[in-house]
């Protein structure tokens, strides 16, 4: 049984930083835009309740 | 039909889930490298002495009082501009550094703290040298309207210097404490950091085990997720910017905003530093996974 190795180079570098980076930029990109007008109610009321105009 | 199959080693399965956890392992560094950063934040004293005296900030405070103190000059009947020499960069500095203490104190025990520590004698000292009402004839009524006015004076500088309604926070932690055990959570949140690197290292450990137990190969996923959580660390970055935080905070309170401001601009360059030394693993790790001649020869991916 032979083996085949897997060719790699810069493609591998650039596809693996990709490849390990998507997932969790997808996931701050949603949970920022979903959470985007959430914070801002919550900052708002803070800031008025204490900061000091 | 050759008997012989042709397969990659390690397998589509293996690499596929080595793949997932370097995903992972990009996301928990991402996460540790910010948890490890604010941690640092709360607990530098010299990155509240650079923010405290920060040009921008001073510039702000003096010019805001300094438009304050002319409105009270107009209101009690004194000449502002002598004045104005209290608002020294040095008390100035101080004040802020007290604000940023209090508030790191604050942050970092969760109990009420009370005012921040500033030395009010000092600008009393300096009041009394300085202001002066010339149409008033009466000394009652002059002592009077000098106590009004070097209080409400002594007030705008606190002000300039410390935003938060300290009164408010205490009350909030108060009563936080009262319903929670808010020690044990502070605690946790601490420990968070800590907790991220332990789950890395695991993440880091799966790698290898996945990878038919060959640190070399393992190098390049564990290379990946390195550069991966730089680059993750970039778009969070630019995410919470894109957020419109500082907006908000500018359009309740300006001196506020030029704190944080001056606050960000030293934290983005401690993230940057640590993204940077997450880009050189992965340039190192990749290097060493590149190089001739290492691997065993039937199992090499390069």
């Amino acid at each position: 049984m032979t083996r085949k190795t897997e060719p790699a180079g810069k493609k591998t570098a650039w596809a693996g930083i990709l490849t390990a980076a998507l997932p969790g930029a997808a996931l701050v990109v949603a949970g920022v835009l979903i959470a985007k007008p959430y914070i801002l109610k919550a900052l708002d009321l803070v800031l008025k309740m204490v900061v000091r105009r | 039909m050759s008997t012989t199959a042709r397969k990659t080693s390690p397998g589509v399965l293996a690499r596929g889930f080595a793949w997932a956890v370097a995903a992972l392992l990009a996301l928990t560094l991402m996460l540790a490298a910010f948890g490890g950063v604010a941690l640092w934040a709360l607990n530098s004293k010299s990155l509240r002495e650079k923010v405290a005296t920060d040009d921008a900030l001073i510039r702000k405070e003096t010019e805001w009082a300094g438009q304050r103190i002319r409105e009270l000059g107009a209101v009690y009947g004194f000449d502002p501009a002598p004045v104005m020499v209290i608002l020294d960069r040095e008390m100035l500095e101080k004040q802020n550094l007290a604000g940023l203490d209090w508030l790191a104190a604050m942050l970092n025990s969760m109990k009420p703290g009370g005012n921040p520590e500033v030395d009010e004698g000092e600008i009393e000292e300096k009041l009394s040298m300085v202001l002066r009402f010339p149409d008033i004839k009466d000394q009652d009524e002059l002592q009077k309207v000098y106590g009004e006015a070097a209080s409400k004076i002594s007030g705008v500088i606190q002000n300039a210097t410390f935003s938060i309604r300290h009164q408010i926070t205490d009350k909030g932690l108060e009563k936080a404490r009262e319903m929670a055990d808010v020690r044990s959570f502070l605690d946790l949140i601490k420990k968070i950091p800590l907790i991220l690197g332990i789950c890395a290292a695991f993440a880091a450990g799966l790698i290898v085990l996945l990878i038919a137990g060959n640190p070399k190969q393992a190098l390049k996923y564990l290379g990946c997720a390195a550069g991966g959580a730089a680059l993750l660390m970039a778009v969070t970055v630019v995410m919470v910017r894109s957020v419109g935080i500082m907006a908000a905070v500018e359009a309740a309170n300006s001196r506020l905003a030029v704190l944080i401001s001056a606050l960000e601009s030293h934290l983005l360059v401690v993230l940057g530093i640590v993204a940077g030394v997450l880009l050189l693993v992965y340039v190192v790790f990749l290097i060493l996974y590149t190089r001739k001649g290492k691997v065993p020869a039937g199992t090499a991916e390069a």
